[in-house]
């Protein structure tokens, strides 16, 4: 499947629906990355709009990367999320930032809708992903997942997760919703 | 397995989760109180205390469980203590 970017799938849960980012959302984007939670483990964000929006059309021009922007019920968007650096078996599951809310679902929600994408839509086996180091709570997301750290560089830790392993531990991610 | 168990394990397993000394996971400690303790890591906390002491909470529980002392008394509620 290559994203042409009118075949981008609408994907659709119970509380939070992902469609696929415009050339409007950067100043969203760039609201989402530089908060101050996120700033403590995302790379540096351009706070300039138009470059921003310079990045989305780069993105508009690739036909092998997926870029969500995740609204609630309501359609106000609450995060973005995107699936990149495609092989013939994985891809990797990142650009991953929601507004902070005590209620969960709409995150775990999110990471099950976009997992079921690649390994379901996309027909890949593997799931690749990274965090900071300093992002103690998204590490203990991976590990009650059981993904497999591969390798720690420059303070990110990489992250692989087979379709078995997702098959198996899905549920604990579903008795949450 | 006694209250004072429970208490251990609980404490243990939140240090552990959110990489924080035990000395520092009081039973006031609670979702928000620092920036590791967030929705997502809450419910690997609870995931990881469940397998850690071979009990399934309640679905209709799980969002009332935001901090160490309310998860001790969870356990010990399904535990029958």
């Amino acid at each position: 499947m290559i994203n042409t970017h009118d075949n981008c799938p609408r994907l659709e849960g119970k509380y939070v629906t992902l469609r696929e980012v415009m050339l409007d959302d950067a100043a969203l984007i760039i609201e989402l990355r530089t908060s101050e939670r996120a700033q403590l483990v995302l790379h540096h964000t351009d706070p300039d709009v138009e470059k921003q929006r310079e990045y989305l059309r780069k993105y508009f021009a690739k036909n092998d990367e997926w870029y969500f922007i995740v609204e609630d019920r309501s359609g106000k968007a609450i995060g973005c999320f995107g699936v990149y650096g495609l092989t013939e078996d994985s891809a990797v599951t990142g650009r991953w930032v929601m507004r902070e809310s005590k209620d969960p679902r709409p995150a775990i929600e999110s990471k099950l809708l976009l997992s079921d994408f690649v390994y379901e839509q996309l027909g890949l086996d593997n799931v690749r992903t990274d965090t900071s180091e300093k992002n103690v709570a998204m590490q203990s997301l991976y590990r009650m997942l059981g993904c497999d750290e591969l390798y720690r560089k420059d303070g990110i830790i990489y992250y692989n997760m087979p379709r078995s392993t997702y098959e198996k531990n899905k549920n604990k991610l579903l008795r949450f919703l | 397995m006694t209250r004072e168990e429970i208490n251990r394990k609980v404490v243990e397993v939140v240090s552990e989760t959110l990489a924080l000394p035990t000395e520092h996971v009081t039973m006031k400690l609670a979702i928000g109180d620092i920036p590791q303790w967030n929705s997502m890591a809450n419910m690997a906390i609870i995931t990881a205390v469940e397998e850690t002491l071979g009990i399934e909470i309640p679905s209709e529980d799980l969002f009332e469980l935001t901090s160490v002392e309310s998860i001790v008394e969870e356990v010990a509620k399904v535990k029958g203590l």
